[in-house]
């Protein structure tokens, strides 16, 4: 109020401490420690930027187990930014010197370059049909399995819509799904396509930098968006930027924040955000699910029920949580089942599940209980992060259920 | 000062995930829910249940170390803020539902479990859990028996000492003390009824166990719109006195109501509205109807503009979350936040309201109301921003006004936040020495050696020094309304 | 204890100029405060053991000379009945009998608790001591659940306030519900503030003939279970020998029209009566025991799902002790009041013969009656919370002044 805000971190000011958000968060359900939950991680920031709390290994650990799936923000009537605090939090920790792992470090440069990861995945779907990683890292055992080289093509750069056109959209490829899940990104296209939308997906090809904001490299993430938004005002404006990944999705709706720092730029990727939305809350807009409902046919019955557990980045991040269930029900003779905590995360966390694969593992753990209990046969999820994470899951379960894609879903139904 | 063997004993005892050390780990311990006042704890204990508490508290006795209980950290009234050389001993690794007997309505506790899970758990059964602080969403079972916790619904059906059937508790020493075997009356004196609201200065509670009650048959949220706040307040002192027993009544001013519409939490509050009343009416479908009607009648007396009602789940829960998260949905209005917690007479209430509003005004603070309207207990609440003293200042000094105004009129200092450390002085209010030395003998007796959560709640200087040096305590007569 | 001790407490307090009254002890009636701290300061110059009471209701029952030296009765201490409707809490002297409490309430459409149309004798202050909680308990709760504050003098003859007069209040250790059932062992009770609840629109008597205590406790048990919220079902023995059920509805209008039909799918009611005509009836049951009004007494509680195992361990113990006894039964409210004539040697058997069973249910009892067995039957409690309690007593009543002298 009459003293002023401190230039970073200003909304650590927002939080009142009235603790509402500490049993919501994974690593105080793990913990039952004050500085893993978000209450006393911003109250660790605020120190810090008090300066009561320097800057050490034990800071820097307690902020680094956060898996930033902002349900805390959900739960919080205040309304504290916690995704960005802790955006904010990890580059500064990243340029005091306390880094990543080096093992992910090296994922998150292998992500951006999409030829990069593109070459790298090959070698990995040989190594794992060899037999020969077993023989390698720690890392690359917890991949998923690679699918052949002709499930990970790139995306052709246009689609036609089916007609009536209405429009053309944008679609994000993203970086993990078109190597592990192409067949998802096609999904979306086909939707789109028999919507009457043209489909193009823009070159280059860029990553949205969502991962490098989430581990303090925000010089890194600042960048690739200069390369968006230059992309944009050349290539021109579509009706809508469609995203098959809540992550890329939410990061990318909110880049005037995360740009904060360059106001010039922020403008700029104003409109670019404006135009981001998730393909699920895009399908589900009225007028588009008027066009989708006639074209659904009644999936296959062992498929049923379905069960949609909430991707962070998509209720959290960006508040959807109605449409995909609205899709979902539109399709002809569906079945669907609530999960009881559809809205925790399921452990994944971008590369957190690498990082952290005893605490992912645990916190995976109840929500299969949860699956169980639902009675479901088929898990729906919206987001390349938590789909591998389910996966591994059935992995090891007695009973594996499918773990499908919404739109894969949706495409399916289509017939 | 601990020493290092004593560190390395505990260390043992309770893993790296039990005891910390690390100061940034003990940092984020140093306040509850009043963050005006903080003490970074010398260490922090995590124990996982009962036996590792009471063989943590034989240790920390050895070296006569000062404990303080803490739950989730939620209390208001500095009941949690550690001491200088002491350490904190935290129940949220304890938070297992130990059993449920749906035949005798009987739950059994750790006492880190958080109040809203067992609700949860309770609902499988066609049972609930009464006690509803707002801050239910985190706050533990444990905590809400130290400090005695009410919530809305208190008002139809009593605090937490009501439903509370049984306890295992640590005392300083180190012994279990296991009166976990729910009987329906104490046998000799009640020490269980003692022990609720002791505000951990009697020993650390690890189990509980709790009574649970039938799921009504029908529930029905009633939202009544108000154009003052003074009629909001005539209006429940009028369905008091003629006996009608809604299960919760709330009333909201303006500026809450504001606060909450713009926050996650928003639950359709008319924003022109000076004050709304949410009530909930339980029952039988023919009691309800009944009950739905009188209030109707009433209220509409009062000048309620608007009635809404809501018997659809959904409806009802998204009400009720704007009550909730009232509290923490003022720090959009600024920082900080200090929550009075007095209790009027009911037949004052709009007397006391408008004066603590009076109260502010003069000390130029904003203060927003939203309370337990049905059992006289006042929350107004002051933003402010702690890292100006002058605010500060101006914020303590009108929490003692109001609390001073209130007593002077029959009420009292706090109605579930408990003392702590915040209201300790202001004891000297509504007791006098004489009646203070009866709580001390209390303490006398179940802790001698005073460890438990020293220098909370009782007054460490006499009342009739106090009363000499400060100019808020009754008997100054500084205020007057 | 011999007769000369006894002849110098009269003298003593003849001293103090202070009323006397002699029953099987010397009962002092103080007139105001300093009276009674007077009082004390001889009882502890003395070294008296002193009895706190209040009417007397309960001296009968218990075999005082052997334990005590002098009572001091509350009865005389003057003050008034304070009662405001609108903020429902009455606060009033202890001596206050309860009848008087009970006419000043009901004139004011309040409703207090504990022996509603039930026991007119007895005072305030002694119920609160004895913590008894009446047989609505099940719909208004315990009374150490309305005892709101109380104020107090200890044996050092301080007085202080404890609690408040607030519906809500957690201002301190909730020591009103410490001293509540406390029995006079920490101090004389000597002014009490509790809630009162509003009266009822309607109230109902439904009786069912004939019907055994072990048909009624099932009857409870089905009650509880399927959720009939009723105010209480009441089994007793009439005057004639007669068995009966009486199930007791109070509330709303509304509530009772959806009550009364539960209950009349649980069972076939053989009298049905309503307001006036059913607080007249009740006071008839008040009065039906069929043993002396001086029996001993002992009163049970216990969770609504053991009632039909304490009605089978009540049978059976009691009917092998081959001693009179009658039962009053509250199963929905979850208590029992067992009778019997005062026989002194009869009566450590027939408690020692009930405790496995009162155990084997959970329950937990008071014993009101001759003090052969005081301190010694009970469940005993947890040694943490014995010492607990010990330390407690200590704390309020160092010398020991209120407690029972040990026996020999």
């Amino acid at each position: 109020m009459s003293a002023p805000r401190p230039p970073h971190l200003p909304t650590t000011l927002d939080c009142i401490t009235c603790g509402l958000c500490i049993p919501t968060c994974p690593t105080w359900q793990q913990t039952g420690r004050e500085s893993q939950s978000p209450r006393g991680r911003v109250h660790l920031m605020r120190a810090h930027q008090e300066q009561r709390l320097p800057l050490d290994a034990v800071y820097a650990q307690e902020m680094e187990d956060c898996l930033v799936c902002r349900r805390c923000e959900s739960v919080c009537p205040a309304g504290v930014s916690f995704g960005a605090l802790m955006e904010t939090t990890r580059e500064e920790l990243v340029q005091a010197g306390y880094r990543a792992k080096p093992s992910m470090r090296w994922l998150l440069a292998q992500v951006r370059h999409r030829k990069r990861l593109h070459w790298g995945m090959g070698l990995l779907g040989w190594a794992q049909r060899s037999g020969l990683v077993r023989h390698m890292g720690t890392l690359a055992q917890a991949m998923p399995a690679v699918p052949p080289s002709s499930e990970r093509e790139p995306l052709p750069d246009f689609a036609g819509a089916h007609s009536p056109r209405v429009g053309e959209v944008w679609l994000l490829e993203g970086c993990v799904m078109p190597e592990l899940y192409g067949r998802v990104n096609r999904a979306a296209m086909r939707l789109l396509q028999r919507v009457g939308y043209d489909v193009r997906v823009p070159k280059p090809r860029l990553c949205c930098g969502a991962l490098h904001a989430h581990a303090g490299e925000g010089d890194v993430a600042r960048n690739l968006v200069r390369g968006w938004v230059q992309l944009l005002e050349d290539v021109g404006a579509p009706d809508a930027i469609v995203s098959t990944s809540a992550g890329c999705g939410a990061h990318l709706a909110e880049l005037p924040r995360i740009l904060a720092s360059d106001p010039d730029l922020a403008r700029r990727a104003e409109a670019l955000s404006n135009l981001v939305i998730d393909a699920s809350a895009f399908l589900a807009r009225r007028e588009n699910l008027e066009r989708l409902r006639p074209l659904l046919n009644p999936l296959p019955e062992a498929w049923l029920p379905l069960a949609y557990d909430d991707p962070c980045h998509l209720c959290h991040g960006q508040q959807v949580r109605v449409q995909p269930r609205e899709l979902l029900d539109a399709i002809p003779g569906v079945h669907r089942v609530e999960l009881l905590e559809a809205e925790a995360c399921c452990g994944s966390a971008g590369l957190h599940s690498f990082a952290h694969p005893e605490a992912a593992r645990t916190q995976l753990a109840s929500k299969l209980v949860d699956l169980e209990q639902s009675g479901a046969a088929t898990l729906v999820t919206a987001n390349p992060g938590c789909h591998m994470q389910w996966e591994t899951g059935q992995r090891t379960s007695t009973a594996p259920r499918p773990v499908r894609h919404l739109m894969e879903v949706l495409a399916a139904s289509l017939g | 000062m601990p020493s290092p063997a004593l560190a390395q004993d505990l260390r043992a005892l309770l893993g790296p995930q039990g005891f910390l050390e690390a100061h940034p780990q003990r940092l984020s311990y140093e306040s509850d829910a009043l963050g005006l006042v903080a003490q970074v704890p010398e260490w922090v204990l995590l124990p996982s249940d009962t036996q590792q508490a009471a063989e943590c508290m034989r240790l920390l006795a050895r070296e006569g170390v000062c404990v303080v209980p803490r739950g989730a950290g939620t209390g208001l009234s500095g009941g949690a803020t550690p001491v200088a050389g002491g350490v904190s001993v935290v129940t949220t690794r304890m938070r297992k539902i130990l059993d449920i007997d749906p035949v005798n309505r009987l739950a059994r506790v750790q006492a880190g479990v958080v109040n809203v899970e067992l609700s949860r758990a309770a609902a499988r059964h066609g049972l609930f859990y009464a006690p509803d602080p707002s801050s239910q969403m985190a706050c533990t079972l444990g905590g809400n028996v130290a400090e005695n916790s009410g919530g809305p619904h208190g008002f139809k059906y009593g605090q937490t000492s009501r439903h509370v059937r049984g306890l295992v508790w640590v005392d300083a020493r180190g012994e279990i003390i296991d009166q976990s075997d729910a009987r329906l009356d104490p046998v000799g004196l009640d020490v269980l009824g003692l022990w609720i609201g002791s505000e951990g200065m009697l020993g650390l509670v690890t189990e509980v166990v709790l009574d649970l009650l039938p799921s009504p048959e029908v529930s029905e949220s009633m939202l009544a719109i108000f154009g003052s706040l003074q009629a909001a307040c005539e209006a429940v002192t009028e369905l008091i006195a003629s006996g009608l027993q809604p299960s919760a009544i709330e009333i909201l001013d303006k500026l809450t109501i504001d606060a909450v519409e713009a926050s996650v939490f928003a639950a359709g509050y008319p924003k022109d509205a000076e004050a709304v009343m949410l009530m909930d009416l339980d029952g039988s479908p023919a009691e309800v109807r009944e009950l739905g009607e009188q209030l109707e009648t009433i209220l509409k007396a009062h000048g309620s503009r608007e009635l809404r009602r809501a018997t659809d789940p959904e409806q009802r829960r998204r009400l009720w979350a704007g009550r909730k998260g009232a509290y923490g949905a003022m720090g959009r209005l600024a920082p900080d936040l200090y929550v009075a917690d007095v209790v009027a007479p009911r037949t004052r209430l709009a007397e006391i309201v408008a004066l603590s509003t009076a109260i502010c005004a003069e000390l130029g603070l904003p203060c927003a109301n939203v309370f337990h309207a049905g059992d006289g207990n006042l929350h107004p609440n002051i933003s402010y921003d702690r890292r100006d003293a002058d605010q500060v200042r101006r914020v303590l000094l009108a929490g003692q006004r109001i609390m001073a105004a209130c007593v002077e009129r029959g009420g009292t200092l706090t109605g579930e936040h408990g003392v702590g450390l915040e209201k300790r002085d202001a004891m000297c209010m509504v007791f006098r020495d004489e009646d203070l030395a009866v709580q001390e003998r209390v303490r006398q007796a179940l802790d001698p050696g005073r460890r438990m959560n020293p220098g909370k709640m009782l007054p460490v200087r006499g009342c009739r020094e106090m009363r000499t040096r400060s100019p808020y305590l009754p008997g100054m007569k500084e205020y007057d309304a | 204890m011999s007769r000369s001790t006894i002849q110098s407490v009269e003298q003593g307090l003849a001293q103090l100029g202070a009323p006397v009254q002699t029953d099987a002890l010397p009962i002092a009636q103080p007139r105001n405060e300093s009276e009674l701290q007077a009082i004390l300061a001889l009882a502890a110059e003395s070294e008296w053991r002193v009895l706190p009471c209040g009417l007397g209701s309960t001296w009968p029952l218990v075999h005082l000379p052997e334990f005590w030296d002098l009572g001091i009765s509350t009865c005389g201490l003057e003050g008034d009945i304070q009662f405001d409707p609108g903020e429902g809490v009455l606060t009033a002297p202890a001596g206050t009998p309860w009848s008087q409490i009970q006419d000043v309430v009901e004139a004011q459409s309040g409703r207090i608790a504990p022996y509603q149309g039930l026991q007119p004798k007895g005072s305030l202050g002694g119920l609160v001591a004895l913590g008894l909680s009446g047989p609505e308990r099940s719909f208004v709760g315990a009374l150490r659940h309305r005892v709101l504050g109380l104020r107090v003098m200890l044996a050092d003859g301080s007085v202080a306030r404890i609690g408040g007069k607030l519906v809500k209040n957690v201002t301190g250790f909730d020591l009103p519900r410490l001293w509540t059932g406390s029995r006079g062992s920490l101090g004389v009770i000597l002014e009490a503030s509790l809630r009162v609840a509003h009266a009822p629109a309607e109230q109902h008597l439904l009786r069912l003939r004939a019907c055994d205590l072990t048909q009624a406790a099932h009857l409870c048990e089905r009650f509880h279970a399927e959720r009939i919220p009723c105010a209480s079902l009441q089994w007793n023995e009439t005057e004639e020998g007669a068995v009966q059920l009486e199930v007791w509805c109070i509330g709303s209008a509304g509530a009772m029209q959806d009550t009364l039909r539960l209950v009349r799918r649980c069972l076939d009611v053989d009298e049905h009566w309503t307001e006036e005509a059913a607080q007249q009836a009740r006071a008839a049951w008040a009065g039906a025991w069929r043993l002396a009004p001086d029996a001993d007494q002992l009163v049970i509680g216990c969770q609504p799902s053991e009632w039909p195992a304490l009605a089978v361990a009540l049978a059976n113990d009691l009917d092998l002790l081959g001693i009179p006894y009658a039962v009053r039964a509250l199963p929905g409210c979850a208590e029992a009041r067992v009778r019997w004539p005062h026989l002194p040697d009869a009566v450590t058997p027939a408690l020692q013969a009930l405790q496995d069973g009162l155990e084997a249910c959970h329950a937990s009892w008071q014993w009101f009656g001759t003090h052969a067995m005081a301190g010694t039957f009970g469940p005993a409690p947890a040694p943490g919370l014995a010492w607990a309690q010990e330390s407690l007593r200590r704390q309020f009543d160092p010398q020991g002044r209120f407690q029972p002298r040990p026996r020999a």
